[in-house]
């Protein structure tokens, strides 16, 4: 064991160390929160406030009881004593007689460990600008004695001591948030609004500090010139195992800001769902009646075909013309046996029927023509007829073809000519150019006269 | 779309045509804008009324909502005489379930959960003899009441399908792909799927003793009949 350990000639036995541990702390270390924020008050109170590393019983009680109503701790004035009695007891807080007076001292083990939780929740910016900058001026030192100088210090120290500093601190600022978050979920999750409340504002503290961490780290000019410093010694240097030791610890630096910058984004994201889940249901009393009525949905969803309306776009139905099998079309053949002659078509049936006037007016005009002894205006007497037939008034253009298809046939025959005067209106729509009939009589006589 | 002046009205929707392109597409097929695809959800923010008032005049009515504090868009048609696709079913169901774990977990529940959570979940939440018929349908060879060890594989393809039919309209988020495999498959959680507690949030503010359910369904999600059954018909 003693080779695993490497014990050197100046370290002690470890087995004693812890023999020795063992038999320091029998009853443990039971610390509750309240008396751990005690002794961070006290741990506090001796760094910056007073001169003394000491405290007189009645400034310890009086601590106590100011930590106690700021912190709303609920310590009563009749338990201050028992308090003091367990922080003895636990070897944080140590009794020394000064005088005549007690004094109360924290013990070394008290100041470490004070010192220690202090860390876990400090975000400030002081002990890493501390770093960097212990970093930097070691850095430019070794960098004027020589390469094999700056070798030995970017492996012992920058990389051995300094950086394995700056991981821890920024890992504890991580394992705070990480608590932090998981308090703020237990809550949500939990029954107390107070309580909710309470880890809500928690984290909303965090994330302020922070913020200013990353803010500072970005404009640390002890980074900044850390990181300049170093990547104007990889320019300069020609050895390459010097050069790959520079570019790690140039990575470490940009990893270090990545990562508080991604602590941060993550930490704004929870709290923004944190804010977003509460103007979902704003206590725990609306979160459990939404809880209750989503389960009735749920329920009915299971026993109703139960589906959310949606949104397509809309399609165009696609159209276009099917294919079509190729019809084979057959050549036409003309039969001369089947064609019919015309002459052997039947006749065309007339669909024009003659009207019930067209004998009447026939018959009385024959019978007129045989009695005129002159020639006769023809305009005149399709207006004559008119008055006994109203048809020929109406359908003048009709009863003309009527009379002209069968005078042909009368006798005396008749003989058609027009003559030079103004036409004349048959009724509204027709009028008639000015046509004599005269028989082969008149002519004659005209002739012979 | 041309005002009394002669000018574009929508002129400074046309500026970028690639991006505005991607939206329109984005939306009229369903999909959710959020905060997580910036240059869209900025795109509609900086100009919401514009892009109400174009949506309107092709016939959708553009919805902005903040249920569970994060901003999302969507469309639904303003035509009645549209019939809208629906969810199936089984993605339904899932929706719903999913966003009850949120409501009951809040930030305690990480905004991702592996697919195999997810299952287990359900497995132990909800009796399988009634969500058999629902993600199962009609297929054969499935136990009735009980989800056999052998079955479980077929149920977990069932529920990756209604995963990514969720995810295509991003309700959530599929990682590292929507075709990943179901054990290495990890559910993310979109603003949008706060859109299922809506029915809840009604029904939770409803001073009634006993309120109609299916009033608050028919209110929100219009007659809520499987289109599947329509087809049938």
């Amino acid at each position: 064991m003693q080779e695993s350990w490497g014990a050197r000639s100046e370290r002690r036995d470890p087995i004693e160390q812890l023999l020795l541990l063992k038999n320091q702390f029998s009853g443990g270390l039971h610390l509750k929160p309240e008396e751990i924020l005690i002794l961070e008050a006290l741990h506090l109170l001796i760094e910056h406030e007073i001169e003394e590393d000491f405290l007189l019983e009645s400034d310890l009680k009086d601590r106590i009881l100011r930590t106690s109503d700021c912190l709303k701790l609920e310590i009563e004035p009749h338990q201050t004593n028992q308090l003091i009695q367990k922080l003895l007891q636990t070897g944080i807080l140590r009794l020394t007689f000064g005088g005549t007076r007690q004094r109360y001292r924290l013990s070394r083990l008290g100041q470490s460990l004070a010192k220690c939780l202090l860390d876990e929740v400090d975000y400030g910016t002081d002990q890493l600008n501390a770093l960097f900058t212990s970093a930097l001026s070691g850095l430019r030192t070794a960098r004027l004695a020589g390469n094999d100088s700056l070798k030995h210090y970017l492996i012992h120290v920058l990389f051995d001591t300094i950086e394995e500093k700056i991981e821890s601190k920024v890992l504890a600022i991580e394992e705070d948030l990480a608590r932090r978050k998981e308090r703020v979920r237990q809550t949500y999750a939990g029954q107390s609004d107070e309580s909710r409340d309470k880890a809500q504002s928690d984290i909303e503290a965090s994330r302020a500090a922070l913020t200013e961490l990353v803010e500072a780290v970005r404009g640390s000019s002890a980074c900044e010139a850390l990181d300049s410093e170093i990547d104007e010694v990889i320019r300069e240097v020609e050895d390459p195992h010097l050069k790959e030791l520079l570019r790690r610890a140039g990575t470490f630096i940009y990893r270090f800001r990545a990562k508080i910058d991604l602590m941060l984004s993550d930490l704004v994201e929870f709290i923004r769902n944190c804010a977003a889940y509460r103007a979902l249901a704003f206590s725990v009393t609306a979160r459990d009646r939404l809880c209750r009525a989503q389960e009735q949905i749920l329920a009915y969803a299971l026993e109703h075909p139960l589906e959310m309306p949606l949104l397509t776009m809309p399609e165009i139905p696609a159209w276009g013309l099917p294919p079509q099998r190729p019809v084979e079309k057959k050549p036409l053949v003309l039969d001369s046996a089947r064609i019919k002659s015309l002459e052997e078509a039947p006749g065309m049936a007339s669909t024009f029927e003659d009207p019930s006037w067209k004998e009447r007016l026939l018959t009385v005009a024959r019978e007129q023509w045989k009695t005129f002894d002159q020639e006769v205006d023809l305009a005149g007497w399709l207006l004559e007829l008119s008055k006994t037939i109203p048809q020929v008034a109406d359908q003048p253009d009709l009863a003309l073809s009527f009379l002209a298809s069968d005078w042909p046939a009368w006798v005396p025959p008749v003989i058609v000519s027009s003559r030079d005067d103004s036409w004349v209106a048959l009724g509204e729509e027709w009028m008639i150019e000015p046509i004599t009939l005269a028989t082969e009589i008149d002519l004659t006589e005209c002739t012979n006269g | 779309m041309v005002d009394q002046a002669g000018q574009d009205r929508f002129g400074v929707l046309w500026q970028n045509p690639q991006k505005t392109q991607q939206l329109v597409q984005a939306m009229l097929s369903g999909k959710h804008i959020d905060y997580y695809i910036p240059e869209l959800f900025g795109f509609l923010e900086a100009h919401q009324e514009l892009w109400e008032a174009f949506f309107g005049t092709i016939g959708y009515r553009l919805h902005r909502r903040d249920l569970g504090g994060s901003t999302y868009y969507y469309l639904s048609n303003r035509s009645g005489d549209s019939k809208p696709k629906k969810l199936s079913q089984a993605a339904t169901v899932l929706g719903l379930f999913l966003s009850l774990q949120y409501a009951i977990e809040g930030p305690g529940l990480a905004d991702s959960l592996p697919a195999e959570t997810v299952f287990e979940r359900l497995r132990a939440t909800l009796p399988f003899g009634r969500v058999r018929p629902i993600f199962f349908q009609s297929s054969p060879g499935v136990s009735a009441k009980e989800l056999t060890e052998e079955q479980a594989e077929r149920f977990k393809a069932k529920i990756a399908t209604a995963l990514r039919e969720l995810a295509s309209y991003r309700f959530i988020e599929l990682s590292p792909s929507s075709r990943a495999s179901f054990d290495v498959l990890v559910v993310t959680k979109l603003p949008a799927l706060y859109r299922f507690l809506e029915l809840a949030r009604d029904l939770s503010a409803s001073a009634e003793g006993q309120p109609d359910l299916a009033a608050i369904v028919l209110k929100h999600w219009g007659d809520g009949a499987s289109s599947r059954e329509a087809e049938e018909e």
